[in-house]
């Protein structure tokens, strides 16, 4: 499990993760999602020992990770930029790997790539942006470690590698002991593939829950209420998130069950009553609009 | 501990695997500059193979090829460049330092592997090169012994540099500042001292400048900067005799070096990799201690350069200087113009700085000028007129020259000269001029203390003071045998004597041992008897010059390196013998001179028209002007050539009454001891007709 206590990092006047604090359990796939210059990939980094927090603690599987290699060899960490050795071909990178990571399964390594269809004697640099991805997360993947840290690591990936690796996923978890943490803006992807989520903005972490559970406890409402005071009242007895209204319909987001959320607003006798599940996009843009992250109206005055 | 070990071997490994370019190029070009070098240079060599005991153990660190030498420089500052270059780049950075390795492990292991780089093609070289010398046959177990003393000689300049480049790349985010950044850090503490003694030479009209070396700042530079450092090592190891001190010293440096760099690694900010300072906090004083000597390094310089004498000068230079490099400075570390002036905090503590030092020592507020040790604690003063520079040739071959330092007086002698120099003193803050002032010399004062310390000053000193000073300490024999260069040498060496007279040809007197001795046994009783008075007045009526062998050549001094130039004192070159000239003969010199007819040397008196080719006279504006030889120019024939220019003249004579009529109003140049040639006399040239010439003045 990784602990995350009250983490704070500043950059110079960039205060990059403020005060955070959740708990990554084991044997899941977390994903880590946030606006542009939320923290993710700080927090990762931090997470992987990179950097160390100015203030707060992370503890994988209850020991500090900061210059710590027997717990970071439990950790592999995939930047959104890969590096490769200069002139380095698939086997020069694996045998460091292999240098690096005790546990790194090769065999698996050498039969992965030729499914994937990646020459081992050609030079990595060659290679296009998405090979250059899938040669990191096959490495990463093989490395053998308990937790992998994939930061944007499923952009330019096209679909077919995307399902692909997904699945490798899936068979690692349930092979072994491996708990997958990944960070996208794609967030129909996540939705796929994530257990769970944790939503990072501005440093701060809005939310960190199962999926299931954020999906349960936040829905869409539609309805129309010809009385105005049965309207105030419908709003007063909900937790709206979001409202528009477009003529006499209304649309809320709401936190809640659907079920109670249902309950609550047939109780205002209304004309029309629908309550839709979220997807995790509507969900993201819901939670960082009541965090102040609304910039799409600046351009529909 | 076992696999401890084997980690860190896969580790060094995998880095020269990935920096095999770097191995390629090492190895390339230490071949090509050692044992390649070797070989043709060997194969052109025609000297004695002794001799090359001076120059083969340089061809294994540089000494004897600068290039060479530049060459250990620029592969130190790429190894460490290439090892860390890593940390300047965030995807670099990130990778190696998320994998399972401790951030000393890595320090350590990038560390060793650029050792290893170097040193592994170093070694072979150096071997190969050693072979070359072999199948030569020109190798032998002492110049075995001095090659390998060169060899550990080059590792440790390459060590040396390396570790400056090393710290500097910490601090640093991007490879062009980590380059800069090296070249400041190996050459700032010799730019440091450097300006502290350029400053006191500026500013301190009582600094005494000839011999740097044994200045402070030059000794603290000499031990402290990586740049002296690795050219001591390199010149002193080529000579077989590596200073303890100066290889500890190194180390010492080295580990300084290297432990705060690996303590920067540690805390090393991985954001840092793009920016130009690693360590933002730092980057203002940073400035201030770059631009501060810079700026008055560089004002210096223009000062000198451009022959300025006026110290304001340097107070507006240093203040345009400054500006400029702050500015410089910050645009380095951003990047952007606009923000030149943007830490004007910073640039205006550094401007502060350099004006507080100008007038630190522009108004001497530590008193330097007016330095005068406490008399309890003066052992002896030396005491060396301007004059002697002149007067003395001394067979020093070694610089420092000893002689131009001067020789401390008898110990009775030194509360008078105490009271000379406090005379002195006076005399300089009364604004005196030793150097132009009529009536006084530039004399050196050296004062030994009681603690060995010994302190440098120059003031101007009265004339009527100097020869008083003078003749007191002249009385002591022991002194006389010290000044005087004949007894710098000994009698039994001199391999021949030449003698000049009126006419300044030196000409060798067949003279056998016997008699060379005899001739130099009555000079020593002349110099030793001759009075201060003929020494101050007098003037000469021949000259002595005695060849001595090459010191080098006898073993005498087998380890120094003996310059093959004019020291402006004994003509020496490397092989040849050594002249000693100056040794003059005075009228008073009664026991010479009669040894010198006896073997058949007349000293001539007069110089015989006949003789005379021509002569030239070259007269002064002033002289022109007072009309003093008015006389004599209109009794010379109209064959006579008068050229003026800018108020000078020049009158060319080669009809024989002429030259009959200017040899009767001049005579040989020689100025006594105290004659600091400030008096500028007309120039009268004497050409012989077996084409060579002298240099007279009017009597």
């Amino acid at each position: 499990m990784i602990e995350l206590n009250d983490l704070d990092k500043t950059f110079h006047n960039i205060h990059a993760v403020d005060h955070v604090t959740g708990t990554i359990r084991e044997g899941m796939v977390f994903g880590l999602i946030g606006s542009n210059g939320a923290g993710k990939s700080t927090l990762l980094r931090m997470i992987s020992g990179i950097i160390r927090p100015d203030a707060g603690e992370i503890l994988v599987d209850g020991e500090s990770v900061f210059e710590n290699p027997e717990i970071k060899s439990q950790i592999c960490f995939l930047s959104d930029s890969p590096y490769y050795f200069q002139n380095a071909c698939l086997k020069e990178m694996r045998d460091y790997y292999m240098t690096v990571y005790p546990t790194f399964n090769r065999k698996q390594f050498d039969s992965l790539t030729k499914i994937f269809n990646l020459d081992m004697n050609r030079r990595i640099n060659s290679f296009s942006k998405g090979m250059k991805k899938q040669v990191s997360i096959l490495l990463g993947l093989c490395a053998g470690t308990k937790y992998l840290l994939c930061d944007e690591t499923f952009d330019g990936l096209d679909p077919v590698v995307r399902q692909a690796v997904k699945s490798l996923f899936a068979a690692e978890i349930m092979n072994r002991d491996f708990t997958p943490v990944i960070s996208s803006h794609n967030l129909r992807e996540l939705e796929d593939i994530c257990d769970s989520v944790g939503l990072l903005h501005r440093g701060k972490l809005l939310l960190t829950q199962d999926l299931d559970q954020i999906k349960c406890n936040i829905c869409k409402l539609q309805c129309v209420i010809q009385d105005a005071h049965l309207e105030q009242e419908l709003l007063r007895n909900l937790r709206v998130v979001k409202m528009e209204r477009t003529g006499s319909l209304l649309t809320l987001t709401v936190r809640g069950e659907r079920s109670e959320v249902l309950r609550i607003a047939e109780a205002q006798n209304p004309l029309f009553i629908e309550v839709l599940p979220l997807t995790l996009e509507e969900i993201f843009i819901s939670e960082t609009e009541v965090a102040g992250y609304d910039i799409k109206d600046y351009f529909l005055h | 501990m076992t696999s401890k070990t084997i980690s860190y071997i896969k580790l060094i490994r995998a880095d020269i695997r990935h920096r095999g370019w770097l191995l390629a190029l090492t190895g390339i070009v230490l071949f090509l500059s050692m044992p390649v070098y070797t070989m043709l240079f060997l194969s052109t060599y025609t000297e004695p193979v002794s001799d090359l005991i001076s120059y083969f153990p340089g061809l294994l660190n540089g000494n004897s090829l600068r290039s060479f030498s530049a060459v250990i420089a620029v592969l130190a500052i790429l190894t460490a460049l290439t090892g860390f270059s890593y940390i300047h780049s965030r995807e670099r950075l990130d990778f190696f330092h998320s994998l399972p390795v401790k951030r000393t492990t890595w320090f350590t292991t990038t560390y060793l592997s650029g050792l290893i780089i170097f040193l592994v093609p170093y070694m072979i070289c150096c071997i190969l090169t050693l072979i070359a010398g072999a199948v030569n046959k020109v190798m032998t177990a002492q110049l075995a012994q001095y090659s390998a003393v060169a060899a550990f000689g080059g590792i440790l300049a390459f060590f040396i540099i390396y570790n400056a480049a090393v710290f500097a790349v910490m601090l640093t985010g991007r490879t062009v500042t980590g380059l800069l950044a090296s070249l400041a850090v190996i050459v700032y503490p010799s730019m440091i001292f450097a300006m502290i003694s350029s400053l006191e030479l500026a500013f301190f009209k009582s600094y005494y400048s000839y011999d740097l070396n044994s200045t402070l700042p030059q000794k603290l530079a000499n031990y402290l900067s990586p740049y002296e450092l690795f050219n001591s090592l390199i010149s002193e190891s080529a000579a077989g005799s590596l200073h303890i001190g100066l290889a500890a010293a190194a180390i010492l440096i080295s580990a300084l070096l290297i432990v705060c760099a690996a303590l920067l690694y540690r805390i090393y900010p991985s954001e840092a990799a793009g920016n130009s300072i690693a360590f933002p906090a730092v980057a203002p004083v940073l400035k201030i201690l770059i631009c501060i000597p810079t700026s008055l390094f560089v004002s210096l310089a223009v000062q000198e350069m451009m022959l300025l004498n006026d110290t304001g000068w340097i107070f507006l230079l240093s203040l345009l200087a400054s500006v400029i490099l702050c500015a410089v400075i910050e645009f380095i570390y951003t990047l952007d113009l606009r923000r030149l002036f943007k830490n004007w905090r910073s640039s205006l503590i550094a401007i502060a700085g350099v004006m507080m030092i100008l007038c630190f020592f522009r108004f001497d507020l530590l008193g330097y000028d007016t330095y005068l040790p406490d008399e309890n604690k003066v052992t002896a003063i030396c005491f060396r007129p301007d004059s002697f520079s002149y007067y003395f040739s001394y067979p020093d071959l070694e610089y420092p020259f000893e002689s131009e330092l001067g020789y401390f007086a008898p110990e009775e002698e030194t509360d008078a000269l105490y009271t000379l120099a406090r005379s002195g003193i006076e005399n300089l803050e009364n604004g005196i001029d030793g150097q132009n002032d009529s009536g006084y010399i530039e004399t050196l004062f050296r004062y030994k203390l009681s603690n060995g310390r010994i302190v440098s000053r120059q003031y101007p000193i009265k004339y009527e003071n100097a020869v008083t000073t003078l003749e007191k300490v002249l009385d002591n024999k022991e002194y006389r045998k010290e000044l005087f260069p004949y007894f710098h040498l000994d009698a039994n060496s001199v391999i021949s004597i030449a003698l000049s007279d009126i006419y300044g040809i030196p000409d060798e007197m067949k003279l056998d041992k016997e008699q060379r001795l005899a001739l130099l046994e009555a000079y020593e009783k002349d110099l030793l008897n001759v009075s201060t008075d003929t020494l101050i007045n007098s003037i000469p009526v021949g000259e002595l010059t005695l060849q001595i062998p090459d010191p080098q050549q006898t073993g005498q001094t087998a380890d120094a390196t003996v310059p093959s130039y004019n020291t402006g004192h004994s003509y020496i070159s490397s092989g040849f013998p050594v002249s000693v000239p100056q040794l003059y003969l005075y009228p008073e010199y009664t026991n010479t001179l009669a040894l010198l007819e006896d073997y058949g040397y007349s000293l001539r008196s007069h110089i015989d028209p006949e003789d005379v080719s021509g002569i030239t006279v070259y007269l002064y504006n002033d002289t022109v002007e007072s009309g003093r030889f008015s006389d004599l120019v209109s009794q010379l024939s109209d064959t006579a050539d008068l050229l003026f220019y800018d108020s000078e003249m020049t009158i060319s004579a080669t009809a024989q009454e002429d030259i009959a009529l200017l040899l009767e109003h001049i005579r040989p140049y020689s100025g006594g001891i105290l004659d600091d040639g400030k008096n500028r006399e007309d120039y009268i040239e004497v050409q012989y007709k077996n084409g060579e010439f002298y240099g007279n003045v009017f009597k």
